[in-house]
């Protein structure tokens, strides 16, 4: 019996713990994903200071996130987010609007795809 | 690299561990539920190491699920009956009072070379001295033969046997095991004795030796390297 209890235990807390992962991650992606959507949106309006400063949170935040990220998700689905945030902030430095929404909107979009793949629905199971 | 061997490591502890859980059945024994998590688990395992981009989390977390499911469902069908011969099925009578069941065999899809091989592995080359079979649900066969054709024991024939004690390892490959030498009622000074008189004159010589503490003996020494 004890070792059905603990099977029962693991179990639980295997199901609490995904979705405490998912909620992390959730967390890790929406605020992410504010950073870049205003850094976004005052790179439209050319104000490249406040965009600059945006982007810059967004990779610090990107960064501290990482080793927690590591563990629990693909480390290409990373590299890729990561690669996109820095593309951002080089469109950003070289204030190029049209090319910065573009990079931004593909930033947004990958950042999205993680909490997407992480999230339980009909869709990600099957 | 070091990932790699550092992940094999702990994959290897993780489905020693699991496996043990599993019990020690042989793996041609394996239930269906059993088999089905050991290729899982197998399979599982392979990929945070093939792919070092995956997370070991990922592997870990079905290999503890599988595992933990295969011991909520042994413990129901140890409970329940039905759940039983749901998740194990129920052994099927291959063979009744002589007969094929042919039925049995269609829906067991069980073929004729099949049922001939089990037989033959049973020691069993003519078909009709067999009185039953049985397809266990590990999918081995069980066999009766009828009365006339098993073999002639003691209580058949009406002879008195004692049941003699069963002779255990003694000495293995020059090591005297001190366990099994009190089982049967004897020390060492007993064991150099019977050496004694077989002209060997320390355990290290031997290589292999079982006793039964009485009169049943086997000793083979070790051969003398050139």
């Amino acid at each position: 019996m004890r070792k059905e209890i603990v099977a029962i235990a693991l179990l639980a807390a295997l199901f609490a713990g995904s979705l405490l992962n998912i909620k992390i991650i959730r967390r890790i992606t929406s605020s992410l994903y504010d950073n870049v959507l205003s850094a976004m949106n005052c790179a439209d309006q050319e104000d490249w200071n406040s965009a600059g400063e945006y982007t810059e949170r967004a990779v610090w935040q990107w960064d501290k996130s990482k080793r927690y990220l590591m563990v629990f998700i693909r480390h290409t689905e990373i590299d890729t987010v990561s690669s996109s945030l820095n593309d951002f902030r080089t469109e950003i430095i070289n204030r190029d609007p049209d090319r910065t929404i573009g990079m931004g909107e593909k930033a947004l979009e990958q950042i999205k795809s993680i909490e997407e793949t992480e999230s339980v629905s009909f869709g990600s199971l099957f | 690299m070091a990932i790699i061997f550092f992940r094999t490591i702990i994959i290897f502890i993780i489905i020693v561990a699991a496996l043990r859980f599993m019990g020690k059945r042989q793996l041609g024994e394996l239930e269906l539920s059993e088999l089905v998590v050991a290729v899982l688990i197998s399979e599982q395992a392979t990929l945070p190491l093939q792919d070092i981009g995956i997370p070991l989390i990922h592997g870990l977390v079905s290999i503890i699920t599988l595992l933990c499911c295969e011991l909520l469902i042994t413990a129901a069908t140890l409970k329940s009956l039905k759940f039983r011969s749901f998740i194990c099925g129920k052994p099927s009578v291959i063979i009744d009072e002589g007969n094929i069941v042919q039925s049995e065999m269609k829906s067991n899809s069980f073929s004729l070379d099949e049922l001939a091989e089990a037989l033959r592995k049973k020691d069993i080359i003519d078909i009709s001295k067999v009185r039953y079979a049985v397809l266990e649900t590990d999918g081995t066969l069980s066999t009766c033969l009828f009365e006339k054709e098993q073999a002639a024991t003691p209580s058949v024939m009406g002879i008195d046997v004692k049941d003699k004690v069963i002779p255990v390892s003694v000495i293995s490959d020059g090591r005297v095991l001190s366990d099994n030498l009190s089982l049967i009622g004897r020390d060492e000074s007993w064991l150099r004795q019977i050496l004694s008189r077989k002209g060997i004159e320390s355990p290290t010589e031997v290589y292999y030796m079982t006793s039964d503490g009485k009169s049943d003996i086997f000793l083979a020494a070790k051969e003398i390297r050139k």
